[in-house]
């Protein structure tokens, strides 16, 4: 290895910072070259002037002063961080607020404008059910099928935990009592409210 | 591997203990200052980048992963604090080659040691100045502050054999320029001035 290379090394060789390879090249270089034994020399006089610098004399109070701003200002960051914490909580509570109250309004608007189809408890199809015009088929309203048929009942809405089911339960009471209100002559039945759930007639559409 | 009583102390500065973080700031407030003092040979300024990196570190210190070394991070803050601040102030400065004299020699400091050390000190460090951030920010790490290189890799971001490549092309520079030997600014890969021999 000739000095020009060699004056590479020296560079890292004056602080301790060549491979133990690069090292015994130096030493081998500089134990027959003496002009790269004086740059090696040189550079590492060059360290310890600048280890002079490593620490001094220092301004009166500066850490004292350091201390201080950081203290203010670590201050000011947990002010501004409750105050964060404040106003996301604030922002979450409107969100959610909002969300319930635009839901309940999707679901009445849907409850209202429905056009179902309705099975028969025996699973033969019927046909389409059609709402009387301005009659409301929510929580025990009469209403009249596209056939002419009647009824009276309630309609649940899509369950909140199944939305993709997309469905309407109408539930219907075949028992005896149901029928009080049947006025057979003009065809017209009544279905009456059911309370409980599950039903064992109950009819999906 | 970090010191478990730091790990202790960082971990109590991140449930938000003013007192550990005070602690914290005491520990290391001495080197950080003249890691940014060697940086930037400014009293205030060092006093500035000082405070900066602390506030930094306390906005961000609960984000930090215990198992790696704080002082490479909070380091690795005001180094690039200094760089960032000396490249604003590069723009337009020029190199004076007449600042620097000679290699330094134990008759020059014999007569009046205090003196003659403190000129010494001026001279490194008027030499220091001149380097590109990048350089200087390496030289001073390791034969200032004394950290291995592989410290300086995590200070600085950088392989170990990109530090050991920056040391030696600062080691370079440093003499050359202390030496009165002419260089040139140039641009390196990164656009940041260099200096070539």
């Amino acid at each position: 290895m000739g000095c020009e290379d060699m004056k590479d090394l020296l560079a890292l060789e004056a602080g301790g910072d060549a491979q133990p390879d690069e090292r015994i090249a130096v030493e081998s270089h500089i134990a027959v070259c003496p002009e790269c034994a004086r740059e090696l020399t040189d550079y590492r006089q060059l360290r310890a002037a600048l280890a002079e610098l490593r620490e001094g004399a220092v301004p009166s109070r500066t850490f004292e002063r350091i201390r201080g701003q950081v203290g203010s200002a670590m201050k000011f960051t947990i002010v501004q961080r409750s105050t964060a914490s404040w106003f996301v909580r604030a922002a979450a509570v409107l969100v959610v607020g909002v969300s319930v109250g635009f839901s309940s309004a999707s679901i009445y608007r849907q409850v209202t404008q429905l056009r179902p189809a309705v099975e028969a408890e025996d699973g033969v199809a019927d046909q389409d059910l059609e709402m009387e015009k301005g009659a409301s088929n929510v929580s025990g309203r009469p209403y009249r099928t596209a056939a002419g048929a009647r009824g009276f009942g309630i309609i649940s809405p899509p369950s909140v935990l199944d939305p993709l089911r997309g469905g309407f339960t109408f539930r219907i009471d075949r028992t005896p009592e149901a029928k009080v209100n049947d006025s057979s002559k003009d065809g017209v039945y009544y279905l009456p409210r059911v309370e409980s759930f599950p039903d064992p007639h109950e009819v999906d559409f | 591997m970090p010191d478990p009583a730091e790990v202790d102390l960082i971990q109590r500065c991140q449930k938000g203990h003013e007192g550990a973080f005070r602690e914290l700031m005491e520990r290391y407030q001495r080197r950080t200052y003249w890691i940014a003092h060697n940086m930037l040979n400014n009293y205030d300024l060092a006093q500035d980048i000082s405070q900066e990196a602390f506030i930094r570190v306390f906005r961000n210190l609960r984000n930090f992963d215990v198992k790696k070394n704080f002082y490479t991070w909070l380091y690795q803050i005001v180094v690039n604090l200094c760089i960032d601040h000396l490249r604003k102030m590069s723009h337009g400065r020029t190199v004076d080659l007449d600042e620097v004299g000679g290699l330094p020699d134990d008759e020059k400091r014999n007569p009046h040691e205090e003196s003659g050390r403190a000129e010494l000190r001026g001279r490194v460090q008027k030499t220091l100045d001149r380097l590109p951030p990048k350089y200087k920010a390496v030289i001073m790490l390791r034969d200032i502050q004394g950290f291995s290189c592989e410290e300086i890799s995590e200070i600085v971001g950088c392989t170990n054999a990109t530090t050991r490549w920056r040391l030696h092309r600062a080691r370079k520079l440093f003499k050359a320029l202390w030496t009165g030997k002419r260089v040139e600014a140039a641009r390196d890969d990164d656009g940041d001035a260099d200096l070539l021999q």
